[in-house]
């Protein structure tokens, strides 16, 4: 599933505004769905903070990622801990690498 | 701990608030320094240094402003123990960020638990969380929680970086 086109706008800006800052991701499993936003955008908080922003309340439902604003998808996060290390399971982390590519994200 | 001293009604409520707000993106805050600052020991991402320094210089802020706290003269006692809470947990910052700079180079001499000092920095600032707002008369998990962080936190990259078999980034 495409990330949210308002949401990927907005990390552009963020990236635009702060090239250090980072891009925070969150991917439901089941559903495919990706959600994004920046580190500085969640006033700090991560992950969590990315999750409390979008209303997710379900926090073991969804697993996380990093991009950065050159580019690189690094796919870890502590979301990703139930299915066995940080690491975003690998299916995942094509799919979310994929979608990324897309949207000009990942390079 | 209280040690006996009662929340006056004199304390005033807003300073109560601010006080909360405070504590709560305090504990957020490390959350999110250490859910992303910790794996990029492994990943190079964010840049170690300048992201450590930025949260932690923020966070120290936020202990500053818990030190502002005040109130009439009948309140005193309770102003300056929560004083001494927040100039501990300024301390605490301190150590833990510095534990953390000593966790990537344990990490990288293979030492086992390289995080155990971290983990216990984590904690004191949970319990010291906890005593300033259980000062104040506040209920909250809030101390609770930085605790469970000093214990989901670190092993993982531990574990990651033993599995990958790399060195620590450098930046």
């Amino acid at each position: 599933m495409a990330p949210i086109q308002s949401e990927v706008a907005l990390l552009k800006d963020a990236f635009k505004g702060n090239p250090q800052d980072i891009g925070l991701g969150l991917v439901n499993p089941t559903t495919g769905e990706i959600r994004l936003g920046s580190f500085d955008a969640t006033n700090g908080l991560g992950h969590q903070g990315l999750a409390n922003t979008i209303g997710v309340t379900n926090n073991s439902a969804w697993r996380g990622f990093i991009v950065t604003a050159d580019g690189r998808l690094i796919p870890k996060s502590h979301l990703n801990v139930p299915d066995g290390s940080l690491a975003l399971r690998s299916d995942l982390a094509i799919l979310v690498e994929q979608a990324l590519r897309q949207v000009g994200l990942v390079r | 701990m209280t040690q006996g001293i009662a929340v006056s009604p004199e304390l005033a409520t807003d300073e109560i608030e601010l006080a909360r707000i405070v504590c709560d993106k305090l504990a957020k805050r490390l959350q999110g320094t250490l859910s992303v600052g910790v794996p990029s020991f492994v990943t190079g991402v964010p840049k170690f240094a300048s992201f450590l320094d930025d949260q932690f210089e923020v966070m120290k802020a936020l202990a500053i402003v818990l030190h502002t706290l005040s109130g009439r003269p009948s309140v005193t006692a309770l102003i300056l123990q929560s004083r001494k809470i927040s100039a501990d947990l300024r301390t605490e910052l301190d150590n833990l960020r510095e534990d953390i700079i000593a966790a990537k180079q344990a990490l990288s001499d293979q030492k086992p638990d390289p995080f155990s000092r971290a983990k216990k920095s984590t904690a004191n600032i949970g319990d010291l969380i906890h005593s300033f707002m259980n000062l104040l008369g506040m209920k909250s998990s809030l101390g609770c929680e930085v605790k469970l962080l000093a214990e989901r936190m670190f092993d993982p990259v531990t574990e990651l970086f033993a599995a990958q078999s790399v060195q620590p980034c450098t930046r």
